[in-house]
C-alpha cells in the first residue's frame, strides 16, 4: 500500500533508522520491525496496558501510537531495565513479592511502575492503584503487583538521592 | 553433629518459598509467547468472519482478495476440501449429536464471529486490507438465540441434519424423588439462570505454523493450554502420522479454560503452511478473541428442594437447559459444561432422592467451552440458594442447616445419584473450621446488635467440593479419544551432572516450572537450580494432553510416586530414563473396587541412590519404551525406607513429614463419573 516514511528513533539508548508505512503502529515496529518482543500487544485499543513504554521518560501506549510519529524520539521497552541475573530493584521486587503470574502484562506494568514514583509521591496504596489503573492483569495478582512497588517506593524514601 | 541431625537439618524443597525460576525471562522481556517467535519470510493470516448469526452462503467473490497487494492465497471452506478432513468432537453417549469441526464455515454460518475467509499475506496488514475486498453473500435463515425457544417444536435447526437443537440430553435419577415430593412438608424451588461469559486471557489467542516439506511435517506454536490434544486433532485433520506434527505451547499468556480447546485457527494455519510451504502465522486480536473464543456457562436451571419438617433434605429435582453455542466443542463435546451441573448438583449433601435432567441446546452463539469451574459454579450457587431458602422457611440456622445434611465422615464412601463417589472427605469438620475461623456465633451475635440498631449485616454460609485432576474415566467412558486421567515425566541426567524433567502438561501462568523442578529436585535429592523443567511440547512426551481442571500438579506432580528403586538401578546404566506411568487399577495392588477413578496420593519413598556425577559418567545410553498408557492412577501406600544422601553419604532415617505429602491441597475427594 503506500509510501514509506523514514524515521529516526531512539530505542533504549540505540539509533535506529528505519522507511516504516504511515501506518504502522509502534508496537508493531517495536516488536516485528526491531525485534524487541518484551512489550507485549493485548489489546490494541489502549485499554491492557501491556503495550506500555517510556516516550521521553513519560508512559504511553505503544498500540495507540504510529511508528511515525515517534520519529524523532527517545523509547525505553522493558529490555532496558536490568538483565537476568541483574534485575533491577523494581524487577527484583516483582520477583520477590510474586507479582507475575502468567508474565504478560508484566513488561506493561514494569513500565508504568518505572514512570509512576518519579511523577507521583505514591504516599499511599491507592495511590499505587490509581496509578495501576491503566493496567490490567488477568491473573488478577494485583494484591503482589502493589506489594512489590510498594517495597521499592519504600526503598527509594529510604535511600533517598540514591535513585534518580 | 550426627548424620542424622544434618539430615533433618536440610530444609524441604516441596513446600519451601522459592522464587519462581520461570520469573527472570518474563521481567526482562525475554519470554517467548507465540506471536513473539520470528520466523523468516512468514506469512500472515486475517480471517472473515461470519456477521450473521445464522445464514446460509450463497456465494462469494475472493478475485479482488487475491490479487491485493502482498495477498500470496485466500482460503474459503471449498478451497480447504481435500486438505483438511472434518473433526468429531467424538463420544457414545446415548442422545449425544455430534456436529462437525471445521476450519472455515462449510455452507451455511452459525455464530457471528465464525471464520469463513482466510486471507493469508505478506503482512498482517495487507491481510486485513484484503479482507474488505471481500463479498459473501448470505441468505439470512431464522435466528436460533433463546434456548428454550430452540428446544420447542418447529423452531428452527441450525443443524437441519440433526432434526434437533439438542445436542446431549442425559437424565441422572435415584430412589423416588416424586414420592418424595408428594410427601414432603417444606418445598422450596426457582429458576436460576447463569449468564455466558468470555474467559478473556490478556495474551489473545495466536498459533503459527512451521512446515518442514522435506518430511512432510508441522511444527505448531500455539497459545494453547492443550498441546497434546492440539497435535493429535492436526495430525488427524491433515491426515499426517502422529510423529509429524509437533505442537509447542511456549509462554502462555493466562487461558482460564479459553485456551483449553482445539480451534479452527490451528487446524487452519497448518493446512495453509503446508499448502503453501512456508511459516502461516495468526495471531487473534482483542475482538477477535471476544466474539470467537470459547465462551461459559450459560445455563438456565430450574430446580426445587424437598424436606422434612426438621430440614433433613428429602429430594431434589432439577431441569437444566444449557446454551452450549453453535456446536460441540473440540474434543469436550457439548456435554463438557451443562451435563456437569446436574452431575453437580447434589454436592456434598446427602440426598438419597434426586432427578436431575440436562439437555445441552445449539444456539447462534460462539462454542460454549472450559471456563474456570466447569459446572461447579452454578450447581454451587443453585444447591446452596435453595438450602438458604429452605433455611429460612424452616427458621434453621444458615450454618444448622447444612450440618444436618453434608455427607458425614461415617457414611462414606457416599455415591452421589450422578456417579460421584465421596471416598474421603471432611465437610462437617471443614464446616466446623470454618465457622470457628470467623467466630460464627459471635458474628451471629454482632448481626442481631446490628439489625436492631437498625443496620443490615449479612451472613454468607456455603458449602462445596472441589475436585481436581479428573481422571480418565470422565473421558474414556463415553469414549472420547483423549485420556485425561494419565501424565508420564521424563526425566533426564545429562554429562554435566543437570537435569532435564520433561513434563506433558502446558504451565500457562501456574508457575508450574518451578513448582515441578521442586518436586524432582527433591525426589532426586538435587538442587532446584539443577532441574530444567521443560513442557508445553507434544514432542517431549506421549499421550499427553495439557494442563486444565486444575490437574498439572495432581497428575504430574503425582509422579513424585516414582519407582524409585528401578530409577536408581538403571542410573547405573543408562543416561536416558523413563519413569513409567503408575501402574493400571487392574495391578497386583489394586485400589479399592469402589474407587474406580484415580485416587491419587502420592507418597516420598526414597532408596540408595549413587551422586549425580556418577550418574552422569556412567554407560552407553540405552533408549527405554514407554509402557502403553494405563487408563487410571492407582493410589499407592506410602513406604518408608533409609536412604542415602547422594552428597553426604550419610544413611537417612525416614521421618513422618518427608514420608507422604498430599500432591494438591484442595483434594476432598477421589471421584469418578459413571
Amino acid at each position: 500500500m503506500s509510501k514509506t516514511r523514514d524515521i529516526t528513533v531512539t530505542v533504549n539508548g540505540t539509533v535506529h533508522e528505519a522507511a516504516v508505512e504511515p501506518r504502522l503502529l509502534l508496537a508493531d515496529f517495536l516488536r516485528h520491525t526491531l525485534g524487541l518482543t518484551g512489550t507485549h500487544v493485548g489489546c490494541e485499543h489502549g485499554v491492557c496496558g501491556a503495550c506500555t513504554i517510556l516516550l521521553d521518560g513519560d508512559s504511553a501506549r505503544s498500540c495507540l501510537m504510529f511508528a511515525v510519529q515517534a520519529d524523532g524520539r527517545r523509547i525505553e521497552t522493558v529490555e532496558s531495565l536490568g538483565r537476568i541475573g541483574k534485575l533491577n530493584a523494581l524487577q527484583e521486587a516483582f520477583h520477590e513479592h510474586h507479582a507475575l503470574q502468567c508474565g504478560f502484562c508484566t513488561p506493561g506494568m514494569l513500565m508504568t511502575a518505572t514512570d509512576l514514583p518519579k511523577k507521583y509521591p505514591l504516599a499511599s496504596d491507592d495511590d499505587i492503584r490509581k496509578g495501576l489503573s491503566g493496567n490490567l492483569c488477568r491473573c488478577t495478582g494485583y494484591q503482589h503487583i502493589v506489594k512489590a512497588i510498594r517495597a521499592v517506593v519504600g526503598k527509594a524514601k529510604d535511600a533517598s538521592g540514591d535513585t534518580s | 553433629m550426627n548424620d542424622t541431625t544434618e539430615i533433618h537439618a536440610r530444609p524441604k524443597i516441596v513446600g519451601a518459598r522459592i522464587k519462581r525460576t520461570e520469573d527472570p525471562r518474563l521481567l526482562t522481556g525475554l519470554g517467548s509467547f507465540t506471536d513473539d517467535r520470528q520466523v523468516p519470510r512468514v506469512l500472515h493470516v486475517a480471517f472473515r468472519r461470519s456477521d450473521q448469526p445464522h445464514a446460509r452462503i450463497r456465494a462469494g467473490d475472493c478475485a479482488a482478495a487475491r490479487a491485493a497487494p502482498g495477498v500470496v492465497a485466500v482460503f474459503t471452506a471449498t478451497d480447504l476440501e481435500g486438505l483438511v478432513k472434518p473433526l468429531v468432537a467424538a463420544s457414545r453417549m446415548k442422545n449425544y449429536r455430534a456436529t462437525p469441526f471445521l476450519p472455515l464455515a462449510r455452507g451455511k454460518v452459525r455464530y457471528v464471529g465464525e471464520p469463513v475467509v482466510g486471507v493469508v499475506a505478506g503482512s498482517r496488514y495487507q491481510a486485513e486490507d484484503a479482507l474488505e475486498l471481500l463479498t459473501i453473500d448470505y441468505e439470512p435463515l431464522p435466528l436460533v438465540i433463546d434456548p428454550e425457544a430452540a428446544v420447542r417444536p418447529g423452531a428452527p435447526l441450525l443443524y437441519e441434519e440433526a432434526g434437533t437443537n439438542v445436542l446431549v440430553a442425559r437424565e441422572f435419577k435415584r430412589g423416588d424423588p416424586d414420592g418424595a415430593f408428594a410427601a414432603a412438608p417444606v418445598r422450596v424451588q426457582g429458576r436460576f439462570r447463569m449468564h455466558r461469559k468470555t474467559p478473556v486471557a490478556i495474551e489473545p489467542r495466536a498459533c503459527l505454523a512451521e512446515y518442514d516439506a522435506g518430511r512432510d511435517a508441522l511444527t505448531l506454536h500455539s497459545a494453547t493450554q492443550v498441546p497434546g490434544i492440539v497435535a493429535d486433532a492436526v495430525a488427524a485433520a491433515l491426515d499426517l502420522p502422529g510423529s509429524h506434527v509437533r505442537v509447542i505451547a511456549p509462554d502462555v499468556g493466562g487461558g482460564f479454560g479459553g485456551k483449553g480447546s482445539l480451534y479452527p485457527e490451528e487446524i487452519f494455519v497448518c493446512a495453509a503452511a503446508r499448502q503453501l510451504g512456508r511459516a502461516v502465522k495468526w495471531t487473534s486480536d482483542r475482538m477477535e478473541d471476544l466474539i470467537a473464543n470459547s465462551q461459559g456457562f450459560d445455563e438456565i436451571v430450574d430446580a426445587e428442594l424437598a424436606l422434612d419438617a426438621d430440614g433433613h433434605v428429602t429430594a431434589l429435582r432439577a431441569d437444566v437447559i444449557g446454551d452450549v453455542g453453535s456446536g460441540s466443542i473440540y474434543p469436550w463435546t457439548a456435554a463438557l459444561e451443562p451435563v456437569q451441573v446436574v452431575s453437580f448438583l447434589p454436592g456434598p449433601y446427602r440426598i438419597a432422592n434426586y432427578h436431575g435432567r440436562v439437555r445441552g441446546v445449539a444456539t447462534s452463539k460462539a462454542p460454549l467451552g472450559p471456563y474456570r469451574g466447569v459446572g461447579r459454579p452454578i450447581s454451587t450457587f443453585v444447591m446452596e440458594r435453595l438450602i438458604d431458602m429452605a433455611a429460612v422457611k424452616l427458621g434453621l440456622d444458615a450454618k444448622a442447616i447444612r450440618l444436618k445434611n453434608l455427607v458425614a465422615a461415617s457414611e462414606l464412601p457416599y455415591k452421589v445419584a450422578s456417579g460421584i463417589v465421596w471416598d474421603q472427605s471432611g465437610f462437617h469438620e471443614c464446616l466446623h473450621a470454618a465457622c470457628g475461623a470467623i467466630g460464627y456465633d459471635a458474628l451471629r451475635a454482632r448481626q442481631q446488635a446490628a439489625r436492631a440498631a437498625g443496620r443490615w449485616v449479612g451472613i454468607g454460609v456455603a458449602c462445596y467440593a472441589e475436585l481436581t485432576g479428573i481422571g480418565s474415566r470422565i473421558s474414556v467412558a463415553p469414549g472420547m479419544p483423549i485420556n485425561t486421567g494419565t501424565e508420564t515425566a521424563i526425566v533426564r541426567i545429562d554429562a554435566t551432572g543437570a537435569v532435564t524433567a520433561a513434563f506433558g502438561i502446558a504451565s500457562h501462568g501456574q508457575g508450574l516450572e518451578t513448582t515441578l523442578a521442586q518436586v524432582v529436585a527433591e525426589h532426586l535429592g538435587v538442587r532446584v537450580e539443577d532441574v530444567s523443567v521443560v513442557q508445553g511440547d507434544s514432542a517431549l512426551i506421549a499421550g499427553s494432553t495439557g494442563t486444565y481442571a486444575s490437574r498439572s500438579m495432581v497428575l504430574a506432580g503425582a509422579r513424585r510416586r516414582w519407582p524409585r528403586r528401578r530409577c536408581a538401578k538403571r542410573f547405573s546404566t543408562p543416561r536416558r530414563i523413563c519413569l513409567k506411568r503408575l501402574p493400571p487399577i487392574s495391578s497386583p495392588k489394586p485400589a479399592p473396587s469402589r474407587l474406580p477413578a484415580p485416587t491419587v496420593r502420592s507418597a516420598s519413598v526414597r532408596s540408595p541412590a549413587p551422586s549425580i556425577r556418577k550418574w552422569a559418567g556412567c554407560r552407553r545410553t540405552r533408549a527405554m519404551s514407554l509402557p502403553p498408557p494405563g487408563p487410571t492412577i492407582r493410589c499407592l501406600a506410602p513406604r518408608r525406607r533409609p536412604r542415602i544422601s547422594p552428597r553426604s553419604r550419610s544413611i537417612r532415617r525416614p521421618t513422618k513429614s518427608a514420608s507422604r505429602i498430599s500432591p494438591s491441597p484442595r483434594i476432598a475427594a477421589s471421584w469418578s463419573i459413571r
